[in-house]
């Protein structure tokens, strides 16, 4: 019953703010938290959202096809930290932490520790912003990055650290971060893909481009629900339907086949004779390319 | 009252080094990972199975990706009764799994090629119900 009135409060309270466009960021003098704006007004259950979020692959997987491809280091394929001022609502904030994120993948993989540093203070920036900095182990991080001394913990450590955030956010009803965080690593994970596929085109990143299909239309939804809400979810999903418009034409096929066990020292080993084929032309290629990169410049900014 | 203490003491070194934490367990199968990356981890904490109904299964999605070889590692709380049970599943049914009920056989890891894109599904449990925490890695395995 405490809990009925507490809504009735707040609803008009959060309905008056909505209107106002007001940040829902740290500095406000009366902040709703994000977890009652979201809590009540989405039809998806918060569990089928963390399911359709899980599913972004991973941008560790990304910048390893890539650095297999022999694909050599640029820093031209990665958002610039010197706005970090402009992003001042959690939105932002936390779209921009997977744009980061991302990036941070990608140096980690090229052992790019200098850099690695700059992300990591934007990062801590932007985290602490949200209320989630905790997560970060900052001086661990910053240690194994500055003495290079051991690269594994390090993609360890930056790796686990987002899983626990994002673990924590969808924990306290704050996945509408967590969407955002997602959408910044998937759209800056299908920038770094596009931006390499033009400098070195090749039939495995033209097919691993097309398979951002697979996730493509999950991400839409899931923004399209939050932004019933929060109109900078609702402007996200609008931009991405013109990407999605593009991968519409693609098409994936699957032959079937059964998996095969082999045991060889005693490890096991099983490969898949299920195979996918992705169709994607130089020219929906091309058409995505400069799709993400508008996407992208609208939002880094 | 000095010997209620020293028992106590015992007990409670006993418990602890019997029962990892979750974190712990994660960092123990992340040491064990040799020439693959760690991408995920999935910490589990079943009860046990209540007689007469299924065996507590944690599931988790992913997108997998083609041309990808993946590692999946199971590490069980020492405390654990039982014996962490990972499987790897697609739309049509198991692709893989560090156990083989045939020769009654578990591997702390498998490795599995992933040659099809798609969502798969990880199911993590304990053989016959048993109650424990584990957790299960996912990494990728450098070409």
């Amino acid at each position: 019953m405490v809990k009925i009135g507490l809504l009735f409060l707040v609803v008009p309270v959060l309905l008056v703010s909505c209107q106002m466009g007001r940040d829902s960021g740290p500095g406000t003098d009366f902040e709703i938290p994000d977890s009652v704006i979201y809590a009540q007004t989405l039809e998806i259950s918060e569990e089928v959202m963390e399911g359709i979020i899980s599913n972004v692959s991973s941008i560790v997987e990304i910048s390893s096809l890539i650095k297999d491809l022999d694909v050599p280091y640029s820093n031209s394929y990665l958002a610039t930290t010197a706005n970090l001022d402009n992003y001042n609502t959690n939105f932002r904030r936390a779209f921009m932490l997977g744009v980061y994120g991302a990036d941070l993948g990608y140096l980690n993989m090229y052992n790019r520790t200098t850099a690695v540093l700059d992300y990591l203070t934007s990062i801590r920036r932007l985290s602490d912003g949200l209320g989630v900095g905790q997560f970060f182990d900052f001086s661990t991080l910053r240690r194994l990055a500055s003495s290079q001394s051991n690269l594994d913990s390090l993609m360890f450590i930056s790796v686990q650290s987002f899983n626990r955030m994002d673990n924590y956010l969808r924990q306290e009803q704050r996945a509408h971060l967590s969407a955002a965080m997602v959408a910044g690593v998937w759209i800056e994970g299908l920038y770094l893909l596009t931006q390499v596929a033009k400098s070195f085109p090749g039939e495995e990143l033209f097919e691993r481009i097309g398979e951002q299909k697979i996730i493509l239309n999950d991400l839409i939804i899931i923004l399209q629900n939050y932004g019933r809400v929060h109109p900078e979810f609702a402007g996200l999903s609008e931009e991405l339907d013109k990407v999605k418009k593009i991968f519409d034409e693609v098409s994936i096929t699957y032959e079937r086949g059964e998996p095969e066990a082999i045991e060889r020292d005693g490890m096991l080993m099983i490969i898949q004779h299920e195979r996918s084929i992705v169709n994607i032309t130089e020219e929906q290629i091309r058409a995505l390319t400069e799709a993400t990169e508008t996407i992208r410049e609208k939002l880094i900014l | 009252m000095r010997q209620l203490l020293l028992i106590s003491v015992i007990a409670f070194l006993n418990v602890t080094a019997h029962s990892q934490t979750a974190d712990q367990l994660v960092e123990i199968c992340v040491d064990g990972l040799g020439d693959a990356t760690y991408l995920k981890d999935f910490q589990v904490e079943h009860a046990a199975a209540v007689p007469g109904q299924q065996a507590p299964v944690a599931r988790y999605s992913m997108v997998l990706n083609k041309n990808t070889q993946y590692r999946l590692s199971i590490c069980t709380s020492e405390g654990a009764s039982g014996k962490g049970i990972i499987q790897l599943f697609d739309n049509q049914g198991v692709v893989a799994t560090n156990y083989v009920e045939d020769s009654d056989t578990y591997y702390s890891f498998f490795d599995v090629k992933i040659q099809s894109t798609g969502v798969y599904h990880i199911f993590i449990s304990f053989k016959d119900g048993a109650p424990g925490t584990a957790v299960g890695v996912l990494s990728l395995v450098k070409r």
